[in-house]
């Protein structure tokens, strides 16, 4: 399942950070297992718009990648709208930390995030993390 | 806090793990720890991100990672592929993430000791506008190399 780069090509991704470095690294581990609907926000603010508006297009998101530690709106607010909104609930959720917010990241694994990734990480992490959500999906 | 303050010296390995491991894992590059300086920053006309991680009436600490112009347009050159040549708003985010994974590895080793160091987001200055430094008392200044350029740790107590 994980080799196959037609799996992903549907995939829609929403990147939520606000560090180019970061988001960059998580799109390069996209694109390289063949995902193209990619799109990025900068925080979770602006990451919440943008779902509302793709549910509003019934062109909803698979799977959203959060930093915690963000301006205006951190990750786990974003988190918990998402799961809070009916139709945003079956988004999956892979959070993004850095080592010194581990604790912080495990109650978000409580409120419903899928997965976890804590920084300093590789492309080729992002990779793993999706096949393996994948598979849990069914997909 | 106060056996922080005598024992600076011990938090020289925990900050060689830290931007060792931060620079193997993001940019596939082993960088060296090649001394420590007796004295506080040099000055080298570059840019620095800070994080003020205690501030009790008493005492305050402060982390600091110090890039000359060179170093750090070097860095984000091997990690984005395209030339840097000012300071943009991608230097001043590449700084600025660098210090908050370094500073929280750095936590999550101290907390994980007993301490109970907070995390907040790192302010990125250039040197010449970074707040008054002198005043700390206890201070450890490491120098490191990327490439054979040079950048700096430096951790205040005062």
């Amino acid at each position: 399942m994980g080799g196959n780069k037609s799996n992903y090509t549907n995939l829609r991704c929403l990147i939520v950070d606000d560090f180019e470095m970061i988001r960059s690294l998580i799109r390069t581990g996209l694109s390289t297992l063949g995902v193209q609907q990619i799109v990025e926000a900068t925080d979770g603010e602006a990451a919440l718009q943008i779902l509302h508006e793709s549910k509003a297009n019934n062109n909803k998101f698979d799977l959203v990648f959060s930093d915690w530690n963000m301006p205006k709106m951190n990750g786990i607010d974003l988190l918990v709208a998402c799961k809070s909104d009916q139709q945003l609930n079956n988004i999956h959720f892979i959070m993004v930390t850095s080592e010194g917010e581990r604790q912080a990241i495990l109650d978000a694994v409580k409120n419903g995030a899928d997965d976890y990734i804590v920084k300093p990480f590789t492309a080729n992490l992002i990779q793993g993390k999706v096949e393996k959500l994948m598979e849990k999906m069914g997909r | 806090m106060s056996g922080i303050v005598p024992q600076i010296e011990k938090f020289r390995p925990i900050v060689r793990e830290a931007v060792q491991n931060t620079f193997q894992i993001m940019f596939g590059t082993s960088v060296s720890e090649v001394t420590l300086l007796e004295k506080n920053l040099p000055k080298m006309n570059g840019i620095l991100g800070t994080i003020s991680f205690l501030e009790t009436a008493d005492v305050s600490l402060t982390f600091i990672l110090a890039f000359k112009k060179e170093t750090i347009f070097n860095v984000l050159s091997a990690f984005y592929g395209r030339d840097f040549e000012d300071f943009n708003d991608s230097v001043f985010q590449g700084v600025g993430e660098l210090t908050n994974i370094i500073y929280g590895h750095i936590r999550t080793t101290l907390n994980d000791a007993g301490y109970e160091l907070k995390m907040s987001r790192p302010n990125v200055v250039f040197e010449k506008d970074l707040p008054q430094q002198q005043g700390h008392k206890d201070f450890l200044v490491l120098k490191y190399e990327f490439k054979g350029e040079p950048f700096f740790i430096y951790l205040g107590i005062g």
